[in-house]
């Protein structure tokens, strides 16, 4: 299996490789997606996407961007905040068909079709996988994608409000409310009892 | 402020060791020569049902109980025989294939569009001419 490295990426790194790749279209380019591609997976598993789905999901972006990448404007944000933003609708596209697909195979399974759940088999006992699945199941999807973007993003509140349509004050108190149930969470059931009064 | 981040620390450990496992994304599949074959006739036989559609045709030749608009406005007297296909519809620009029925009211024929099956076939929407062919 073929596994994704991570390079170390900064911010500035993104922005001149996006220039420079708006540019010339070509190595450049897929030095780009190449870069951006890990912080994307992450922001991806952080949003709650199915573990099956990110590769997908992330590659769907991964194009769009592509397609678009002439109508970056640097100066109306970072390159992160336009990717971010992408990905983000996509996430929200992806669980809106979800929700419509498990009706259809709710409605399959009444009338006893087979209907196959589709996973990667190596990630389906993955510890790390039900951890993420639990602390994300805590909480709600604002909470979700606020911590996505803020935190593993590596955006700041300014950038992840202009993304997610809040305010910069509005991200930083659901971010609090966001690490304050994370941390009852990973505590187990005795530290969040211990929590409340 | 410690303890409030342990959750978003474990939540990156957990992140981080899915995303390391994630499989890379396959490039993408090339369609086969057999495929864009297919792909390629599907569109020529389009292609060409769409022209033979489109492309006016000249009428055939007269037979006994066949009859062109033009013909039945200009001759009234031979009005054609009941289920004889005749040629009285154009349809952007071609004659239409139609046969001959009665009609509900008393002193009509009715032409309708002909139809594979000639047990079905009905009269909606059709041309309505006094008997004897005359409008």
């Amino acid at each position: 299996m073929d596994v994704v490295r991570e390079a170390v990426v900064t911010s500035q790194d993104l922005a001149r490789l996006a220039l420079a790749a708006r540019a010339s279209r070509g190595a450049e380019e897929e030095r780009l997606w190449q870069a951006a591609r890990p912080r994307l997976v992450r922001i991806a598993l952080a949003l709650g996407v199915p573990v099956a789905d990110v590769p997908d999901l992330v590659q769907d972006a991964l194009f769009a961007a592509h397609r678009a990448l002439r109508r970056f404007d640097p100066g109306a944000g970072s390159f992160e905040g336009w990717i971010g933003t992408i990905l983000v609708r996509r996430a929200r596209n992806l669980a809106r068909s979800r929700r419509r697909r498990r009706r259809f195979l709710d409605a399959l399974r009444t009338i006893g079709l087979p209907t196959a759940a589709r996973s990667v088999p190596a990630l389906d006992r993955l510890e790390a996988r039900l951890v993420i699945e639990r602390l994300l199941g805590c909480l709600s999807v604002s909470q979700r994608e606020v911590v996505a973007l803020y935190e593993f993003g590596e955006m700041d509140a300014a950038e992840a409000a202009r993304v997610l349509g809040i305010t910069a004050a509005g991200v930083r108190s659901i971010a609090r409310d966001a690490r304050r149930r994370l941390a009852e969470e990973a505590r187990g059931p005795a530290g969040a009892a211990k929590e409340k009064p | 402020m410690n303890d409030e981040r342990d959750g978003i620390e474990m939540l990156r450990k957990a992140i981080d060791d899915v995303a390391e496992r994630l499989p890379a994304p396959s490039p993408g599949r090339r369609a086969s020569a057999v495929s864009r074959a297919v792909v390629a006739a599907c569109v020529i036989a389009a292609a060409a049902v769409a022209t033979y559609r489109l492309v006016p045709r000249p009428a055939g030749p007269a037979t006994p109980g066949a009859a062109t608009m033009a013909a039945a406005a200009a001759t009234p007297a031979a009005p054609p025989s009941l289920g004889v296909e005749v040629k009285l519809l154009r349809v952007r620009g071609r004659d239409v294939g139609a046969r001959v029925f009665v009609a509900a009211r008393a002193g009509t024929v009715v032409v309708a569009p002909a139809i594979e099956r000639k047990e079905v076939a009905r009269p909606v929407g059709a041309v309505v001419l006094p008997e004897g062919g005359v409008r």
